[in-house]
């Protein structure tokens, strides 16, 4: 079985490449980018991740911005918003339903945590992937 | 200056000060968000290693369990300040009473540890949400609370209960204890009155037989002019 493609977007390099060592140690594949315009070229260049760890407050575009990018180019990649921002995210009805992240974890986040969010939203790309099949 | 206009700078004072502590709140999460990760990456290359490798990983997990303990209490703290420094984006909005309260309290609590003062409280779990302005809520608790946390020798108690009463809700902050001179005589229990009519609330309070001070608060939806 193949391993699960991660990304992590967050301009904090440490975090994000700590984090990316967390992960692979735990069986995932992932890459980390610190800016969202490395983001979207990896993902242009058909690096497609499974699921991205992207972060809401970044420089220049922030995340809710990247987040309607990503699911312009293709909805079945898994976005799950990480976020120190006490107002939680500012998306509502049915933009939340059209462009939304599969979820929202609050940082500082437990690995644990992320993992299973991880997994949940792999099953539901899978399952978008595999209904695009038939 | 006229009345509306020095109003409307207090609202913008409130939001810039709110803007600050968001903004600050927000950083230190980022960097308990990185201490975390290093100490879990700290954590996996301590269990990758051989049984009898390091002579000292006992030591490490203690240290590596310890750095978690406060990480979480740091965040704990970040969030709740967070959630209040939000409180005053919106002069009014839809809250939920107990998250308000409980936000408060909780930032309270560091103050009654200090005068070892117990400050407990107890929410009904069906409270209604109100449409009110939760940053003025937040000061005029502050108004009740503060100055009994001054008032109060050590070993005194303040509850706080909140119930619903129909399209009410009450807010009774029951006062126990051995009173003494205030350090801090700032009179923030004058602003109550004026601050409750802005939040259309009522007040009530009383001395009970055993000397206890009682502080009730109905306070119910306003309507946005």
């Amino acid at each position: 079985m193949s391993k699960v493609k991660v990304l992590v977007v967050d301009d904090e390099i440490e975090f994000a490449t700590t984090l990316a060592e967390r992960l692979n140690l735990r069986g995932y594949e992932t890459t980390a980018c610190f800016c969202t315009e490395d983001a979207m070229a990896l993902i242009h260049a058909k690096n497609i991740p499974d699921v991205i760890l992207l972060d809401l407050k970044m420089p220049r575009m922030d995340g809710i911005e990247t987040l309607e990018e990503i699911k312009k180019y293709n909805p079945t990649i898994e976005v799950i918003m990480l976020t120190g921002h006490g107002g939680g995210i500012p998306l509502t009805g049915a933009h939340r339903e059209k462009h939304g992240p599969f979820d929202c974890v609050m940082k500082p986040a437990d690995i644990k945590e992320l993992t299973t969010k991880i997994n949940q939203a792999m099953a539901k790309r899978q399952t978008a992937i595999n209904r695009g099949k038939d | 200056m006229k009345a509306q206009k020095k109003d409307r700078l207090r609202e913008m004072q409130l939001a810039f000060v709110g803007k600050l502590i968001a903004g600050f709140s927000h950083e230190f999460k980022n960097h308990l968000a990185i201490i975390k990760e290093l100490n879990g990456l700290f954590e996996d290359l301590l269990l990758l290693e051989e049984p009898g490798q390091s002579t000292n990983s006992e030591r490490y997990k203690k240290i590596i369990s310890g750095i978690n303990e406060r990480i979480g209490q740091a965040s704990e703290m970040c969030r709740f300040l967070s959630g209040f420094s939000h409180r005053m984006d919106q002069p009014l909005s839809s809250l939920s009473i107990t998250d308000v309260l409980q936000e408060k309290i909780y930032l309270l609590r560091r103050f009654a540890r200090q005068k070892q003062v117990d400050l407990t409280s107890s929410f009904d779990e069906d409270l209604p949400a109100i449409f009110n302005n939760p940053s003025l809520l937040q000061f005029a608790i502050f108004c009740i609370i503060w100055p009994a946390l001054e008032l109060l020798e050590q070993g005194g108690r303040i509850l706080i209960t909140v119930a619903r009463k129909q399209e009410y809700v009450e807010i009774i902050v029951t006062i126990e204890g051995t009173k003494k001179k205030p350090d801090d005589d700032t009179p923030w229990g004058d602003m109550l009155p004026e601050v409750l009519q802005m939040l259309g609330a009522g007040l009530s309070r009383r001395i009970e037989q055993d000397g206890n001070e009682k502080v009730v608060v109905t306070i119910s939806s306003i309507e946005s002019s």
